[in-house]
C-alpha cells in the first residue's frame, strides 16, 4: 500500500493502518531497532512501540516521509530502550557513537534559547553541503547507528576510509556549528 | 551539550537527508589504481633514495664527470712535475678542467703510455750506462735534458732539479781536444765553461779544450732562463775512468 493510503486510514483512525505499516515497515524499523539495541526482543518491542506512537501521533501530524517519520521514532525509542537497560555497559555500537559524537560536544554551549530544532536545522543545512558520500554516511553512522563495520562492507571500502570519512564530517561540522552562532565553553 | 543530546538533535535532521540516505546507493570515491598507486610508490622511493644518496655523497650521476675532471688535473700535474715544462693546461687551468670530461680517456691513456716510455727510458738508460746508441733523442727531449757527448762517452744531466736521473758518469775524451755539446732544450745556452778554472771557448756546439789539457774538472754553466735562478753549473770530471 502507498504511504499516503497508509496515512490517510490514520487519519480514519482504521486499524487497518497498523496492520499495513507492519507489513511495509517492519523490517525497516526493526533493523533500526536491532542496530541501537543489539537484541531481537528488544527491537520487537521497540517497534510495536512504534505503531503505538505513530497511531498516537498521527493525526494530528501527517508525515511527509512516512518511513523516516516510523523510522525516527523507531530510533528514539530504541536509544531510550537502550539508555535504560545499557547504563551500566560499554562498549556496544552504541556506546561508540556516543563516544564519537562526543567530539561535537562539550567544547561548546547552546544558549538556553537554542533548540534543538534549530541546531538540527544547521546540521541539515551543513549535511546539504557535504559531499554525497560523506552525507550519506554520516546520517547512516549517526541517524540509523549502522556500525562502521557494516558501513564498510556496504559501501565496500575499508574501515578506516569509513572512519577518516566520518572523523572529518564531524570535524567540518563542529565548525559550521560554531560559525551558526554556537559559542564555545 | 551532553552527546546524547547531540545523538536526539540528529534524529531531527530533515527527513529528506534520512531518505536520501536510506534510498540513493552514493558513488563512493575510490582510491587511484593499484598500478597507479604503484608507479607513484616507486617514483616516491627513487625520488628519496636519490635525494638521500647525494646527501650521502654516496653517488652522483655527475660523479663520473668531476673524477674526469679531477684527473686531469692530476695528469697535468703530473706532466708538470715530469717535464717542468708548462703546459696549455697550466696556463689555462680552467680551460683544462672545462675540457678535461671529454678527453679523460685520452689524456689517461696519454699518461699511462708517457710514463711509461719515461720508465723504460729510464731503465734503458741505466742498464746502458747512458750509451749514446740507446740514448734516443725524444727521450732526452722528454727529460729535457742537456747532454754533453763526446765521441767516445756521453755525460748526461738534467736542467731540472726536481728530476733526478740516478745515474752519474765521467766524460770520457777521444784526444780531439773537442766535446760537442747540444742542448735539447732550445733556450739553453752555455753561459761559462772552464776547464780547472780557466775558461775555455764554446761554439756552435763545441767546446775547444786547451790543447794538452784534457784532464781535470770540466765546470759548465748552463742558462736555460732568463730568470737569476735559471741556472745550472754541472761539474765534470774528465780524464779518469
Amino acid at each position: 500500500m502507498e504511504d499516503e493510503k497508509i496515512i490517510d486510514l490514520y487519519w480514519a483512525r482504521d486499524e487497518a493502518a497498523i496492520h499495513e505499516t507492519d507489513v511495509k515497515y517492519h523490517h525497516y524499523c526493526g533493523a533500526i531497532a536491532l542496530r541501537i539495541l543489539e537484541n531481537m526482543e528488544d527491537a520487537e518491542e521497540c517497534v510495536n512501540d512504534t505503531w503505538l506512537h505513530t497511531w498516537n501521533a498521527v493525526p494530528p501530524e501527517r508525515p511527509n516521509i512516512l518511513s523516516v517519520f516510523l523510522g525516527r521514532i523507531t530510533r528514539n525509542l530504541s536509544i531510550d530502550r537502550y539508555r535504560m537497560k545499557h547504563a551500566a555497559r560499554r562498549r556496544s555500537n552504541m556506546e561508540t557513537v556516543d563516544l564519537e559524537l562526543a567530539d561535537l560536544e562539550g567544547r561548546y554551549h547552546l544558549d538556553a534559547q537554542v533548540e534543538d530544532r534549530v541546531i538540527a536545522r544547521a546540521i541539515s543545512d551543513f549535511l546539504r553541503q557535504t559531499d554525497t558520500f560523506s552525507r550519506i554516511l554520516f546520517v547512516r553512522r549517526y541517524w540509523y547507528l549502522e556500525s562502521i563495520h557494516d558501513l564498510a562492507e556496504r559501501y565496500n571500502v575499508s574501515e578506516s576510509k569509513v572512519k577518516s570519512n566520518l572523523f572529518r564530517t564531524r570535524k567540518a561540522l563542529r565548525q559550521h556549528l560554531l560559525e551558526e552562532g554556537v559559542s564555545i565553553a | 551539550m551532553k552527546h546524547e543530546r547531540m545523538l536526539n538533535v540528529i534524529g531531527q535532521i530533515d527527513e529528506d537527508l534520512v531518505f536520501e540516505a536510506e534510498h540513493i546507493v552514493p558513488e563512493v570515491p575510490r582510491r587511484r589504481p593499484a598500478w597507479v598507486r604503484v608507479a607513484a610508490g616507486a617514483m616516491a622511493f627513487v625520488f628519496v633514495a636519490f635525494i638521500g644518496l647525494r646527501f650521502a655523497n654516496l653517488w652522483s650521476p655527475w660523479q663520473n664527470q668531476k673524477k674526469s675532471a679531477d684527473s686531469a688535473t692530476a695528469t697535468v700535474e703530473y706532466e708538470e712535475t715530469v717535464t717542468g715544462e708548462a703546459t696549455e693546461e697550466e696556463a689555462a687551468p680552467e680551460a683544462a678542467e672545462e675540457e678535461a670530461p671529454a678527453e679523460y680517456g685520452e689524456l689517461e691513456e696519454a699518461a699511462e703510455e708517457e710514463a711509461t716510455v719515461k720508465e723504460e727510458a729510464v731503465e734503458e738508460k741505466s742498464a746502458a750506462g747512458f750509451d749514446e746508441e740507446n740514448m734516443e733523442e725524444e727521450d732526452l727531449a722528454m727529460f729535457d735534458e742537456l747532454a754533453l757527448y763526446t765521441d767516445a762517452d756521453t755525460y748526461v744531466f738534467s736542467l731540472d732539479p726536481e728530476w733526478a736521473v740516478d745515474v752519474e758518469d765521467k766524460l770520457l775524451l777521444d784526444g780531439t781536444g773537442q766535446i760537442r755539446y747540444d742542448f735539447v732544450y732550445q733556450n739553453s745556452a752555455i753561459e761559462d765553461v772552464r776547464l780547472n778554472d780557466v775558461q775555455l771557448t764554446w761554439n756552435q756546439g763545441i767546446i775547444e779544450l786547451s790543447e794538452g789539457t784534457q784532464e781535470g774538472t770540466l765546470t759548465v754553466t748552463v742558462r736555460w732562463g732568463s730568470q737569476p735562478e735559471q741556472t745550472q753549473i754541472l761539474t765534470i770530471p774528465l780524464g779518469e775512468e
